[in-house]
């Protein structure tokens, strides 16, 4: 059984198509990456798939269930967790508290929801900043909260949004660890969203490649990155060619 | 039993604050036993009615981020059924405070299905809206009185616990304190819970929210639930302080507005906020009111202090006095 | 009661709702402009009507002259009365969240309707001796028209026309269009954003102040008078789309009818014999259809006729 299963997905936007005809599995503890040039629609397929979206076309089924056109929160409910690529919060919360509610989904008590924050912070490198507001923290630090508190909610598939944007070479190193260590420990299936190739070809057993809104290659990160179509992709027909 | 501690937890604030909350609380405990004059203790009953008023605005306005200008209509519903009980069946004030609460939390969800649709400045005039709405419909139902509206007669068992008729006001100092300690605790618990922190979620970031499993509708018609709770049965207090009630003065825009103003310049989305709020409002209202309004030709001016406060605390510090406490302590602290 | 009655009467409620709606457009009309550029809403809105009113009232009581051709002082006045608000008050709360601006413009309001109450007093005041006041025009078959009501209508016409010429066929008025639509993007292109929010506050001004000189012939002011408007122009705005010029037009004349509603029901079930509701007390509700109307303008179709910004 496969735990997401995507059947011709469209998503029309008036007279604009952004996503066409995409199909793809994926199974249980797989690592999967989703790359593409820019305006290849992989953010609609993301939101289609976190529920914000109701796809035009197409059905998608995860843990054998029909959740096309699900809310976010019934597809966080089910098991898909996702990250924010920008978080703008007011402040209210700091990081412990932003994490306990991702823990609340799971349990009313708060010193249950407060346990596994604190085991979380404790695994994501996150210990000295527990009271900080978001909001105050380095870009790297933050990315690792919102994977935190999407995490918290016990999920069966996580959803990563770009979470290498914006962060410097050494860092990129810590996430890839940390994304390990999320795939490994906590045995969560990831997706994973990303303009940076050093990221997603290390870390993915298998590689998505879209382009103006249909998939056009499947596979392995070597196999992908070798493939003409790929290349034609990003970096046009004259480059394919050699 | 869990969830009792919680409710007396207020361990995540500093000593200092304990130790003045404590000061006050005894304050207020032996309050009517010192020395005051009437007027002080109508001020100190009134201060303590605005605080739980405010209390439960703050759950929704406060540390759910949807300013609500409509609970006066609640107010109302409570302060009327306990009034209308009381006058046609003889009610027990106990009996039909319950009751008052219950109904107005019934409209309160039938309001906050279509009215939590919309956020910020609509959701905020909406509110006006509904509020101005049952304020009409009252000022023409017979049955409530319509404008004129309804006066509680005196017993001849006064005074009553029953009834909540006394002829001293210490009476009634003593049962709104009861409120207001019930609420106090209730509200600690409240943001320590899981409503609290999905709200305070909700308030920050909307998407967010959901991503993570919170059903935002269903949450924030809960909070206005509460909210609602919180005022009407300050409203059904209030019938029986005051004896006499109509629209105008439990159900008008001003009443919702001084709610939501107190809890705001105090510090909205805080526990201690509306309590804060309340003190320096209910005082300032009804000293100067008292000063002015007996200057002839100075009608207002107190109002006119009141309306420029506001608008300094809204350009400056959004988030009230207390916000203001903590930035200081803040930057004192790097 | 006679079909013919009854009919006049309908067309009575009909034309004074449509004159009365054009004045209302012209209300709402300032209220959407500030909208439209910078997303805040003005709660002091109504204040500033009941300003312009007061300022007819005072150009003619003071200065002798007639309310109507006192319309440029009510316009100066409220001109400067937005530009004042703007700079001393709005471009800090423009800075904080959102319930700072909504208690920022809502103690605006207390302000100034206190103030009016300090200097005016509370009794309603009218204007009773104007060049039109008193002065009818029969529409035919029995039908009276105010003749203050409907020179009100042509000049809101009037100014709305100008408003529209302002904003489309001028170069001020494209600057403030463009800030409308994106604001950054305006900065890009050198448009001074700041300047331009503070001529949108003072557009706002004069044009409810203007409708409030024009207002007053025929409704009298009192301090107190703010707040249905505000509310009337909240519900105009809704109903005609945030940001939408020819939406305020349009949903202010369907408002004027509106308000006008209660007395045809009223008159149809006097002449039924059929009292559907505690009969002759309907009017009493005319400004709650108004709310009401708001509530479920906004739950079920927010964007209203033409809104582009909600």
């Amino acid at each position: 059984m496969a735990l997401l299963d995507v059947k011709h997905l469209g998503m029309r936007f008036g007279g604009l198509q952004a996503n066409v005809n995409i199909s793809f599995q994926m199974e249980r503890g797989e690592m999967v990456g989703l790359i593409g040039p820019n305006g290849a629609g992989k953010s609609t397929l993301f939101n289609c798939l976190a529920g914000v979206y109701n796809p035009t076309e197409g059905r998608i089924l995860f843990k054998d269930r029909d959740v096309t056109g699900s809310r976010p929160y019934e597809m966080a409910r089910i098991g898909l967790a996702r990250t924010f690529q920008v978080y703008v919060a007011t402040g209210d919360l700091n990081v412990i508290e932003n994490i306990m509610v991702g823990g609340f989904m799971r349990t009313r008590s708060p010193r249950a929801a407060r346990e596994k924050a604190d085991s979380l912070v404790e695994k994501m490198n996150l210990a000295g900043l527990v009271q900080e507001r978001v909001a105050n923290l380095p870009v790297a630090a933050q990315k690792r909260v919102t994977m935190a508190t999407a995490l918290a909610t016990d999920p069966d598939l996580l959803l990563l949004d770009e979470v290498a944007a914006g962060l410097n070479p050494s860092e990129i190193d810590q996430m890839i660890d940390v994304i390990r260590w999320v795939h490994h420990d906590l045995k969560v299936t990831v997706l994973l969203i990303e303009h940076v190739m050093e990221l997603v070809m290390k870390l993915s057993h298998r590689v998505l490649v879209l382009e103006s809104g249909r998939l056009i290659a499947e596979g392995e990160p070597a196999a992908v990155s070798r493939n003409p179509e790929v290349i034609k992709a990003y970096l046009g027909e004259r480059y394919a060619a050699e | 039993m869990e969830v009792l501690k919680r409710a007396f937890d207020f361990s995540d604030f500093p000593r200092t604050d304990l130790c003045v909350a404590g000061t006050v609380a005894l304050f207020l405990l032996v309050f009517p036993l010192l020395p005051h004059s009437s007027f002080a203790m109508a001020t100190m009953i009134q201060f303590l009615m605005f605080s739980v008023y405010g209390m439960g605005w703050n759950t929704i306005g406060g540390y759910g981020g949807q300013v609500d200008l409509g609970k006066a209509q609640y107010v109302g519903i409570g302060a009327y059924t306990t009034a209308v009980m009381m006058i046609r069946w003889q009610v027990p004030f106990w009996v039909s405070l319950p009751i008052g609460m219950a109904l107005a939390v019934g409209w309160s969800f039938i309001l906050g299905y279509p009215l939590f649709r919309l956020r910020g400045h609509y959701f905020a005039i909406a509110t006006i809206a509904v509020s101005l709405v049952l304020k009409d419909l009252f000022e023409a139902w017979s049955f409530v009185g319509a404008a004129r509206g309804l006066k509680i007669p005196l017993r001849a068992d006064m005074p009553s616990f029953l009834y909540l008729q006394f002829r001293e006001d210490y009476y009634y100092y003593y049962v709104i304190l009861g409120f207001f300690f019930v609420g106090l605790f209730y509200i600690n618990w409240f943001r320590q819970s899981r409503i609290g922190y999905q709200l305070r979620c909700i308030k920050d970031n909307e998407e967010v929210a959901k991503s993570l499993g919170i059903d935002a509708h269903w949450a924030k018609i809960k909070a206005y639930a509460v909210a609602t709770a919180f005022v009407a049965a300050v409203g059904s207090f209030h019938a029986c302080y005051n004896f006499n009630i109509e629209p105008e003065d439990t159900m008008s825009l001003d009443l919702s507005v001084l709610i939501a103003l107190m809890a705001m310049l105090g510090g909205a989305g805080s526990l201690w906020g509306p309590i804060i709020g309340a003190a320096v409002l209910v005082p300032m209202k009804n000293y100067l009111g008292a000063w002015f309004g007996a200057k002839a030709g100075l009608v207002g001016i107190d109002l006119i202090i009141y309306s420029a406060i506001i608008m300094g605390i809204a350009a400056f510090e959004p988030r009230g006095i207390w916000g203001l406490i903590t930035r200081l302590r803040e930057s004192r602290r790097s | 009661m006679t079909a013919e009655t009854l009919l006049v009467q309908v067309l009575k409620a009909l034309v004074s709702g449509l004159t009365m709606g054009m004045v209302f457009g012209l209300v709402a009309l300032g209220l959407t402009i500030i909208f439209g550029v910078m997303d805040i809403v003005n709660f002091a809105h109504g204040e500033f009507l009941m300003i312009g009113m007061y300022c007819g009232l005072l150009t003619y009581s003071n200065l002798g002259v007639d309310p109507l051709v006192g319309l440029p002082i009510s316009a100066v006045v409220g001109f400067v009365l937005g530009i004042g608000c703007y700079y001393g008050l709005v471009q800090f709360l423009l800075r904080g969240p959102m319930i700072a601006q909504l208690f920022g413009t809502f103690g605006l309001m207390l302000f100034l309707r206190n103030l009016a109450l300090l200097i005016m007093g509370a009794d309603p005041r009218g204007v009773h001796h104007g060049i039109l006041v008193g002065k009818s025009f029969v529409l035919g078959a029995g039908i009276v028209m105010e003749l203050t009501k409907l020179v009100a209508g042509i000049f809101s016409l009037l100014a709305f026309a100008a408003v529209w010429w302002l904003m489309n066929r001028t170069r001020v008025g494209l600057a403030l269009t463009a800030t409308a639509l994106d604001g950054q993007a305006a900065r890009y292109m050198g448009i001074p954003t700041e300047k331009m929010n503070a001529f949108a506050w003072g557009l706002g001004g004069t044009t409810v102040a203007v409708a409030g000189a024009l207002l007053v012939n025929f409704w009298p002011v009192d301090p107190n008078v703010g707040l249905l408007f505000t509310m009337i122009a909240f519900t105009t705005v809704a109903l005609g789309g945030f940001g939408s010029i020819p939406g305020a037009a349009f949903a202010g004349l369907i408002v004027g009818v509106l308000i006008n509603l209660p007395p045809i029901w009223d008159a149809l079930s006097a002449f039924s014999q059929w009292s559907v509701v505690s009969g002759g007390e309907l009017h009493q509700f005319k400004y709650s259809f108004v709310y009401l109307a708001f509530f479920l303008i906004m739950v079920f179709r927010p964007r209203g006729l033409f809104g582009w910004k909600y």
